[in-house]
């Protein structure tokens, strides 16, 4: 997984600079940290508003480094916290939190 | 993409969320861009307002404020600068989100999935357009500024609003559509009794028929120059007009025109339409109509047809009495109309408000009334450029009772203007306190409306009309000016005059005793606004200049 959203990351600035993709990379890893267990603490809470915006703000991470799984998990979430409706984000955060955990430094 | 030109554009991006700026200003790196970022709004501001930028990107969805409260606060300070929102929401394609974006002219977006290239691409693409829009603005900005200075020529070539002359008296309104006018007007003074008026109106509006009207006014300045009232005839301008359309002009408009020639001494005027508004003449006793052209003669619009003839045969001659009024106008007059798909101005209420308008007040109100009645009765939207000419022979017999003076807003002129009502004032009535406070009252009027009403306006409009009268007991000063509606407190009634003097002493000051004073000379005051023309009306009687004596005396 590494090797390709370094990949992306490589596409997306559009020039060979190993050391502003690899600082790329470890940022957007502890982002994604940062967000699950943001996430995961609003969802325990209840707060589906706060769910809401941090799902949406990894959501654009994702995007821009085309990690479609994240996105994807993410925009499931942006949409059950929209609808108050947690059932509907416990899966996929529990995905986002597997993914996390699975990234390498 | 090439850039734009070599400089370095100043870039501000807003994220709350610290990857996205790091992603952008790492696909942003390079010679090409000086970048700044901020996580926050107010970092964000803070920064616009220190430095200059020629783009801003902005995420929408912020935990704080959003883009578009982002936006607004921006547009308060600047309402051009291009914004670029960089979105995840569009992956659910939402409209109204777009319509919210598309609402600002100066706004667009990208979608955060994109690359160097795109992300490049878009801020050429919108810088490019906004360098496009800039040079549009400028040129519009020079445009303005060479209409202004149009305007400004045009105007200057057509008579002043108001001219008194010891035979006759005229009076002029001219609204163009636009900035500049295809209405013609020229009014040339031939000799003692005898003068010439051209009315005509360029097929068109706006540039192309202002810059025909100019050479119309120039070539028609060249013929007449070298004509008597023995060798020219209406019909004979008409004919070489229709040539100069024709030869010179290639034709590319027509114009409608009316030529005619007055003769004060005779009281006739020879006239010839060329396809224009028949010349409307009124009996300002009565207010009765008088038809100068009963049987409608006249020819084709010159410009329209080549070799078209213009005979001698179609000239009129009308005989008018000393009370004739004259009118003559553009058709744009009959396009007024009240909005909407409205249809223009019902020639009978046009004309029944012109009889009324002949039989009450002063000629050089005239115009002004008219349209301004016209205005009261919901006809006030024009759909074409618009004049309104008025006319009447100066009676010698009432020149001993009546002077009439045209002054241009300027304090030399001004005083000897006064100097001059004085002297007629002090020339009738031998009465020279009656003189003095005529004298008096017109200089501190006189520099109020130039004060007040006529402040930066522009020289054609700075004329004031002044009409005096000698009435039995009392001089009847009228003065009329197009500046803006100023009014003054004072002006309405029931003042009590020597306290405000009093008040003024107190404040030992000189400033404001005009006003308090041009109330004690004449404690009835008329001031009315017709359409851009202020009517002031004074009486200065005789037995007020008796009781100022006596209050000097004391």
């Amino acid at each position: 997984m590494k090797e390709q959203l370094m990949k992306n990351i490589e596409e997306l600035i559009g020039q060979n600079d190993p050391e502003t993709v690899s600082g790329l990379y470890e940022r957007y890893r502890q982002t994604l940290q940062n967000a699950v267990q943001e996430m995961q603490e609003a969802f325990d809470a209840k707060d589906m508003k706060k769910l809401r915006e941090s799902a949406h703000s990894i959501k654009g991470c994702a995007m821009s480094i085309a990690h479609e799984e994240v996105r994807k998990a993410a925009y499931t979430i942006e949409m059950g916290a929209k609808d108050e409706n947690p059932p509907v984000c416990d899966a996929p955060l529990k995905r986002l939190a597997r993914i996390s955990e699975g990234m390498e430094q | 993409m090439a850039k734009v030109n070599e400089k370095k554009y100043k870039v501000l991006i807003l994220d709350d969320e610290p990857f996205i700026l790091l992603t952008v200003s790492a696909c942003l790196k390079g010679n090409d861009y000086d970048i700044t970022t901020a996580e926050n709004v107010e970092t964000a501001l803070e920064a616009f307002k220190q430095k200059h930028f020629d783009v801003i990107l902005s995420d929408i969805m912020m935990d704080s404020v959003d883009g578009f409260k982002f936006r607004d606060i921006i547009r308060s300070y600047d309402k051009r600068i291009p914004i670029i929102f960089l979105t995840s929401l569009l992956d659910n394609i939402d409209s109204s989100l777009l319509t919210r974006i598309m609402r600002d002219n100066y706004s667009y977006y990208l979608n955060k999935n994109f690359t160097r290239d795109t992300l490049r691409e878009k801020l050429e693409l919108v810088l490019q357009a906004y360098q496009a829009q800039n040079e549009i603005l400028q040129l519009q900005k020079h445009m303005n500024n060479d209409l202004d200075l149009a305007t400004r020529v045009q105007t200057a070539m057509l008579p002043p609003w108001v001219h008194f002359d010891p035979n006759y008296q005229f009076s002029f309104l001219y609204h163009p559509l636009f900035k500049v006018s295809g209405d013609l007007f020229e009014w040339i003074p031939m000799d003692k009794n005898h003068a010439m008026g051209v009315f005509g109106d360029i097929s068109g509006h706006g540039i192309h028929s202002a810059l025909t009207m100019t050479a119309v006014q120039s070539m028609l300045k060249q013929m007449v120059h070298r004509c008597t009232p023995d060798t020219i005839r209406p019909n004979l301008i008409l004919q070489k007009m229709n040539d100069f359309f024709c030869d010179k002009l290639q034709m590319c408009s027509y114009m409608t025109c009316l030529a005619a020639i007055w003769d004060f001494a005779n009281n006739t005027v020879l006239f010839h339409s060329a396809g224009h508004p028949d010349l409307l003449c009124f009996d300002s006793k009565t207010g009765e109509q008088l038809i100068p052209n009963p049987k409608h003669r006249g020819s084709l619009p010159v410009g329209m047809v080549r070799n078209a003839q213009y005979p001698d045969s179609d000239n009129v001659l009308f005989h008018f009495p000393d009370s004739a009024v004259f009118l003559a106008h553009t058709d744009g007059l009959w396009d007024i109309n009240s909005g909407g798909d409205a249809d223009g101005i019902d020639p009978e209420i046009f004309l029944k408000l012109a009889a009324t308008a002949v039989k009450d007040g002063e000629l050089a109100t005239i115009p002004d009334k008219l349209i301004g009645a016209l205005e009261q009765i919901g006809y006030d939207v024009p759909s074409d450029d618009v004049s309104l000419f008025a006319l009447k022979k100066t009676l010698k017999e009432n020149s001993e009772t009546e002077h009439f003076l045209q002054v241009i807003s300027d304090a030399g002129i001004i005083d000897s203007a006064t100097i001059q009502a004085a002297d007629f004032v002090l020339k009738t009535t031998g009465d020279d306190f009656l003189a003095a406070n005529v004298e008096i009252l017109l200089s501190e009027f006189l520099i109020n409306i130039v004060k007040h009403g006529l402040k930066d306006y522009q020289p054609e409009n700075a004329l004031i009309a002044v009409i005096l009268r000698i009435e039995e007991k009392r001089v009847k000063i009228t003065v009329l000016d197009r500046g803006r509606a100023w009014d003054s407190e004072h002006f309405k009634g029931n003042q009590d005059v020597d306290a405000m003097l009093n008040e003024l002493s107190q404040k030992k000051t000189e400033s404001g005793r005009g006003i308090p004073l041009i109330l004690k000379i004449s404690p009835q005051i008329n001031r009315m606004r017709y359409c851009g023309i202020n009517e002031t009306i004074f009486y200065v009687s005789k037995d007020i200049s008796m009781k100022l004596l006596e209050g000097k005396s004391e």
